[in-house]
C-alpha cells in the first residue's frame, strides 16, 4: 500500500474511532450506556442495526460467494422483511413497554428466572465465541493478502474496538456505526463505479449466459441448496430468532426517545436490506465477468497458498497447471469477444453457435480451478481450497487505484469494528443485567456501579474475544464445530420467545424443559445428518423445526404438568 | 401477517400482572409521523407491498438474463 493508503486507511479506522470516545467519555448514566442516547434518531437507529448485521465477511466473502456460484445467495434474505415487521409490530413495542435493557429480561419477567438464565445463557456462549470469529475471518484474510501478521492485525482490531465500546457503551457503537456505514458506501460504490469502467458493453449479458445471474429459483427440490421456499420460509424464522431476540440487535433498536425511532429503524432496514445485498452479489457477478477477460487471472485467488506450492518439492506440476489455466483464459476471453460481436450481427444462429463455444470454453476453465483445487489437497490435506473469499480482496489489492486501495480496506476494517462493537455492546449488557444483578440483586440499584460493571464486562469480552481469535488460528476446524453449535442454539431461543408472546397459558417450567428438548431433537437432526448425508437437510431448515418442537413440547408439557409446577 | 390475529389481543403476563403479550404494542400505538401514513398499519403494508415488488423484479431480472 501507498502512503495515501495508508493514511486512509488510519484516518477513518482510527479518526471514527477517536471521534466516537471523545463524543462519549462522560457516558455515566446507566440507560444511556446499556440502551444509548434518548435523542438518538431513527436513521441512526436503522443504520446501527445494519452495521451489526452485516461484517467483514459481508463484503469481502459475498461478492467471492456470487464469483463462484452466482448471485442466487441473495434468497436467503427473502425472509427478513417479513421478520423485520413481525418484529416491529410485536417484539419491540412488548420491550420498550416493559423497558427491559436485555430481551432475556422479558423472559424472567413472563416466565420465571431459570428460564431468562437459559435464554442469556445460550446468548452468552453463541455469541461470545462468534465473537472471536468476527475478528479472526477478516484478519485472516487481510494479513494473507497484505503481508501483515495476523497476531498484530487480531490485537490492534480487538483493542482499538474495545477503547471505545467501553467507554461510551451503546451510545458510543451507534455513533460510530453510523460514520464507519458512510466509509462502507462510499468504498463499495467506488469499487464498483471503477468496476464499469473496466467492464465491456455486454458484461450482463456474458454474466447471465455463465449462469451467474439467476437470483429467484421457484424450484421444490429440497437438494437445491438456495430457493424462494427455503428462503421466505427459513430465512424468515432466522431473521426473526436474529432481530427479535439476540441482545446484539434488540440492543439497536430498544433506544430513541419514541418507539416510533426504533420502528422507523427497522422499516429502513426492512426495505433496503435486500437492495443492499443484491448490490454486493451484482459486484461479484461482475466480478466474474471481469476475471474472464483478464489473461493474468490467477488460478487460485489464495496467491500466498499457491505460491507455497509453486515454491515447494512439486512446484513443477503447479507451474503446468497455472500454464494450461492461462492458455485456456485466454480462449475464453476470445470466445467472449466474439460472443458479444456476434450479438451485435443480425445472426441469430452465429450468435447461438459463440454462446456455446463461449459457455464450454469457461467450463474448461473452470475444470483446470477444480484441478488446481485437487492438486493442492494432494500436496497438502490441510491446504485451504477455499479461494473465493480473497477474489474482491485481489481486486482490490491490484486494480485500484492509490487511495481508493486505502477507503477499501477501511471498509473492512470498518465492519469489523462495527459489528465487533455491537456484539461487545451486548455482551457487556446481557453479563451485567441478566447475570451479575441476578446474583447481586441488592447491588441493582447503585447506578453507577452498574455502569463500572458494564464496562468491566464489556472489556473482558473484548479481550475473550481477541484470545480466542488468536486460539483459533491454531484450531480452524474449532471454528467450524462452532457455528454449528449456534445454528442449533438460535432456533429453541426463537421457541422460548414463540411461547412467550403467543401462548399465555404455558408456563416457565414446560417451556424450559421444553426448549432441552428442541435442543435434543435439532441436535439429532444434525448428527443423523453428518453420519447419513442422504438425510441431511440445510440448516436454514433447523430454524422452522426447532421453533415448531419448542412449541409443541411446550404445549404438551403445560397439559400435563399439575398446575402448581407451571411456574407462572 | 402485518397485526397478530385478534385472539391474542390483550394477553396478560402470568406474574407481572401487566400487558406483555402482542396486544401491547397496538393498546399504546402512536402515530408513525411518515407523511401519507396515518397507521403503523399502513407502513407495515406499504414495505411488504415492496418487498413483493423486489422479488417479482429480481424472477423478472432472472428470466431476462439468465
Amino acid at each position: 500500500m501507498s502512503a495515501l493508503d495508508w493514511f486512509v486507511l488510519l484516518g477513518t479506522m482510527v479518526g471514527i474511532a477517536a471521534y466516537g470516545t471523545w463524543r462519549t467519555r462522560h457516558t455515566d448514566n446507566l440507560n444511556t450506556y446499556l440502551k444509548g442516547s434518548r435523542t438518538t434518531k431513527w436513521g441512526t437507529i436503522g443504520l446501527s442495526i445494519m452495521a451489526t448485521q452485516a461484517s467483514t465477511i459481508t463484503y469481502l466473502s459475498l461478492p467471492g460467494q456470487a464469483y463462484e456460484s452466482g448471485i442466487a445467495f441473495i434468497q436467503n434474505y427473502f425472509g427478513l422483511p417479513l421478520a423485520l415487521i413481525i418484529v416491529c409490530a410485536v417484539f419491540l413495542p412488548i420491550y420498550r413497554k416493559l423497558g427491559v435493557y436485555t430481551a432475556y429480561e422479558y423472559l424472567g419477567k413472563r416466565f420465571d428466572q431459570k428460564t431468562r438464565l437459559l435464554g442469556a445463557a445460550i446468548f452468552l456462549l453463541q455469541r461470545g465465541v462468534q465473537s472471536g470469529i468476527t475478528i479472526y475471518a477478516p484478519a485472516i484474510i487481510l494479513s494473507t493478502v497484505m503481508g501483515w501478521s495476523l497476531n498484530l492485525t487480531i490485537i490492534f482490531t480487538g483493542i482499538v474496538v474495545i477503547i471505545y465500546t467501553v467507554t461510551g457503551g451503546s451510545v458510543a457503537v451507534s455513533l460510530t456505526q453510523k460514520w464507519q456505514m458512510g466509509v462502507i458506501f462510499a468504498g463499495m460504490v467506488t469499487a464498483f463505479v471503477i468496476l464499469l469502467t473496466k467492464l465491456p458493453a455486454g458484461a450482463m449479458e456474458v454474466a447471465g449466459a455463465m449462469g451467474k445471474l439467476e437470483a429467484v429459483d421457484f424450484s421444490l427440490d429440497p437438494s437445491r441448496r438456495y430457493t424462494i421456499w427455503s428462503g421466505l420460509l427459513g430465512g424468515l424464522f432466522l431473521s426473526l430468532s436474529y432481530f427479535g431476540t439476540d441482545q446484539t440487535q434488540v440492543q439497536r433498536y430498544i433506544g430513541g426517545e419514541q418507539l416510533r425511532e426504533g420502528r422507523l429503524g427497522l422499516m429502513f432496514n426492512a426495505l433496503f436490506k435486500i437492495p443492499m445485498q443484491f448490490f454486493i452479489v451484482i459486484l461479484g457477478a461482475l466480478l466474474f465477468v471481469f476475471y474472464q477477460l483478464q489473461p493474468q487471472t490467477p488460478v487460485f485467488f489464495n496467491r500466498a497458498e499457491w505460491n507455497r506450492h509453486v515454491d515447494g518439492p512439486q512446484g513443477e506440476k503447479f507451474r503446468e497447471i497455472e500454464a494450461r489455466h492461462a492458455q485456456l483464459q485466454a480462449q475464453t476471453e476470445g470466445k467472449i469477444r466474439a460472443w458479444l460481436d456476434a450479438r451485435e450481427g443480425q445472426d441469430a444462429g452465429a450468435a447461438a453457435v459463440a454462446r456455446a463455444e463461449m459457455v464450454a470454453a469457461q467450463e474448461a476453465s473452470n475444470g483446470i480451478r477444480r484441478e488446481a483445487r485437487a492438486a493442492l489437497l494432494e500436496a497438502d490435506p490441510r491446504a485451504k481450497v477455499k479461494d473465493s473469499d480473497y477474489v474482491f480482496i485481489t481486486f482490490i489489492t491490484t486494480q485500484l487505484p492509490a487511495g481508493v486501495v486505502g477507503l477499501l480496506i477501511a471498509v473492512m476494517f470498518a465492519s469489523a469494528l462495527s459489528s465487533k462493537a455491537g456484539e461487545l455492546n451486548a455482551l457487556g449488557t446481557t453479563s451485567t443485567i441478566d447475570l451479575w444483578r441476578h446474583f447481586r440483586p441488592l447491588a441493582a440499584h447503585d447506578e453507577a456501579r452498574n455502569v463500572r460493571n458494564a464496562k468491566w464486562f464489556t472489556a473482558f469480552w473484548g479481550a475473550f474475544a481477541i484470545s480466542f481469535a488468536l486460539f483459533a488460528s491454531f484450531a480452524e476446524n474449532l471454528i467450524e464445530a462452532l457455528n454449528i453449535i449456534a445454528s442449533i442454539f438460535y432456533p429453541v431461543v426463537l421457541g422460548l420467545f414463540v411461547v412467550a408472546f403467543f401462548l399465555r397459558r404455558v408456563g416457565g417450567t414446560a417451556v424450559f424443559y421444553s426448549a432441552l428438548g428442541a435442543l435434543g431433537v435439532i441436535a439429532t437432526l444434525f448428527f443423523v445428518g453428518r453420519a447419513h448425508p442422504e438425510y441431511n437437510i440445510g440448516y436454514l431448515w433447523y430454524n422452522p423445526i426447532g421453533c415448531a418442537a419448542c412449541v409443541v413440547f411446550s404445549l404438551a408439557l403445560q397439559a400435563v404438568l399439575p398446575a402448581k409446577k407451571e411456574g407462572r | 401477517m402485518t397485526q397478530p390475529p385478534d385472539e391474542f389481543e390483550g394477553v396478560p403476563d402470568g406474574r407481572a400482572g401487566v400487558g406483555i403479550g402482542p396486544g401491547a404494542g397496538r393498546r399504546n400505538d402512536e402515530p408513525p409521523g411518515v407523511p401519507g401514513f396515518h397507521t403503523w398499519r399502513g407502513v407495515y403494508w406499504f414495505v411488504f407491498g415492496c418487498f413483493v415488488l423486489m422479488v417479482l423484479l429480481l424472477a423478472l431480472f432472472t428470466r431476462v438474463y439468465a
